[in-house]
């Protein structure tokens, strides 16, 4: 379980004030707020990149923290080839490994066959895709993905978010999602919250029923008044400031 | 297409071609000039008076030649070796970086002529290999110091985190991240840096040379004082090969080097 208890985060002035969240382990949040509201901050803090100015962020868990963190730009390392870029995390914390093991997670994003591709290579989804195999290659506990698909296309946008939500599906660690888009956040979340402008306050919160969906969960009515109520909460957000 | 990859391989063969044929007419040219005016040979004999002094002194050259290229090559390497040390430690203590760094601007900004007799004094006459050396590093080391911090400090902050969050530790980031993200900026320096040092051999040995030493500076002055003008032109034309050569073999390390991965080679 991630708990952010009262944090409060200034540098010059106030980031994030008084936020008070509590993630169930396996959990999908995600959060929506304006430009410069702390998103990125706040998946920071949770990263322990960052320590808050004032509260405390804990981790209830028997099994030790492993965190996964996908950026908004793949981030990957130009002069290692894919499958060095994916075995990074491993090295970095000497575990040993075969390399099999991220053979299969690049299989497991579809890129098999691009193993020995330098980054220059891929295309803007195909890097995208290296990365979340790099963030799940060390058994991650915690996934933070701070708005991974915004730079994509429609079409690789929403193969890489049923690809994400299947990989979530099947090994069920807790993801905190910052996204601009609110379809998206609908589309892959159990939870939604929302943070206001500066300083990021969280002002609303929603629980989408994900037994309910199905497939063409995008395409009914729900969706779209899910959509809307939020969009209002999202436009109120930025008008308070 | 077909004439477009025509023109395209035309215009690459003309890049090649064009500062031969600009160089054979320069030279057609000075030995007209030279034969017309019956210039004397001590104020500037002609092209081919120069290839047959080359020719009738190639030994004294060839040794000469190699003798610069050799103090050349260990001073540019001692000046790597020393210039990433001190970036990798600027990088890793800020108040060293604060302290030492002024020092090493110090060396940049003046000139070597005016440090060569201290460094002769200290090293002794009898050893102006070892003060050509010394004076030829002290060139030659800030392009690549000055280029190996830019790399360091220009480290992707996403990719550092990326190390932070995975718990790397310093000598993790320095090896893993700072220094392969830094091989750019080290290469460029590096390009810069076998120039001077080049250089800094040249003049070291203009200043701090003697008998002892033998290098294509050494000829230059040798010639000038006897005014055999045509061997100390076929020694100037061998130092400017010298130099091409360096720069061609430090472009061909840095083009295999970053072939695969860099921006600068597509």
């Amino acid at each position: 379980m991630l708990n952010f208890s009262k944090v409060h985060m200034r540098y010059d002035k106030e980031i994030l004030s008084d936020i008070n969240i509590t993630i169930k382990d396996g959990e999908f949040v995600s959060i929506l707020g304006p430009s410069g509201c702390g998103k990125s901050t706040l998946l920071r803090l949770a990263s322990n990149i960052l320590t808050p100015s004032e509260g405390t962020i804990t981790y209830n868990d028997d099994k030790e923290l492993v965190i996964g963190f996908v950026f908004q730009n793949p981030t990957l390392m130009p002069w290692r080839n894919v499958i060095d870029n994916v075995l990074l995390p491993i090295e970095l914390n000497k575990r040993t490994s075969s390399r099999d093991e991220a053979y299969m997670w690049l299989e497991r994003v579809g890129l098999k066959g691009k193993e020995k591709s330098y980054p220059n290579e891929l295309s803007g989804g195909q890097m995208m895709r290296v990365s979340i195999a790099r963030s799940l290659i060390n058994g991650c506990n915690l996934l933070l993905l701070d708005e991974p698909f915004a730079a994509l296309d429609e079409i690789n946008r929403r193969k890489l978010e049923d690809d994400l939500l299947e990989l979530w599906q099947k090994a069920k660690f807790t993801v905190l999602f910052v996204t601009h888009s609110v379809s998206e956040a609908i589309y892959l979340s159990e939870r939604i919250l929302v943070l206001s402008s500066s300083p990021g306050k969280i002002v609303y919160e929603k629980n989408i029923d994900r037994e309910k969906l199905n497939k063409d969960f995008s395409l009914n009515m729900g969706f779209q008044k899910i959509g809307d109520e939020i969009y209002e909460k999202l436009a109120g957000s930025v008008d308070n400031d | 297409m077909k004439n477009l990859l025509e023109v395209s391989t035309m215009i690459k063969l003309s890049n090649y071609i064009s500062p031969i044929i600009a160089l054979s007419i320069i030279f057609l040219v000075w030995e007209f000039l030279v034969k017309f005016f019956s210039v004397e040979m001590y104020v500037l004999p002609a092209p081919s008076d120069i290839l047959l002094s080359l020719n009738s002194n190639l030994n004294e050259l060839s040794y000469a030649t190699i003798y610069t290229l050799k103090i050349t090559l260990i001073a540019f390497l001692i000046a790597t070796l020393i210039a990433v040390g001190l970036a990798i430690i600027f990088s890793l203590s800020k108040i060293l970086e604060i302290s030492l760094y002024p020092i090493t601007v110090i060396f940049q900004v003046t000139p070597v002529v005016a440090i060569a007799p201290l460094i002769i004094i200290w090293v002794g006459l009898d050893n102006a290999q070892i003060a050509i050396l010394i004076l030829s590093v002290i060139v030659a080391f800030f392009p690549v110091l000055a280029n190996t911090n830019l790399g360091f400090r220009s480290v992707d902050n996403n990719l550092r985190e990326l190390f932070i969050i995975n718990r790397a530790s310093k000598w993790q980031i320095l090896t893993k991240l700072n220094l392969p993200f830094a091989i750019p900026y080290i290469l460029t320096g590096m390009k810069t840096s076998i120039g001077l040092a080049l250089i800094g051999t040249v003049v070291a040995e203009f200043v701090a040379g003697t008998g002892s030493s033998t290098g294509l500076s050494w000829i230059i002055i040798e010639s000038g004082n006897r005014l055999d003008i045509a061997k100390l032109f076929a020694a100037l034309i061998l130092l400017v090969l010298l130099g091409v050569f360096l720069f061609l073999m430090m472009s061909a390390i840095e083009y295999s080097v970053l072939r695969r991965w860099h921006q600068s080679t597509k």
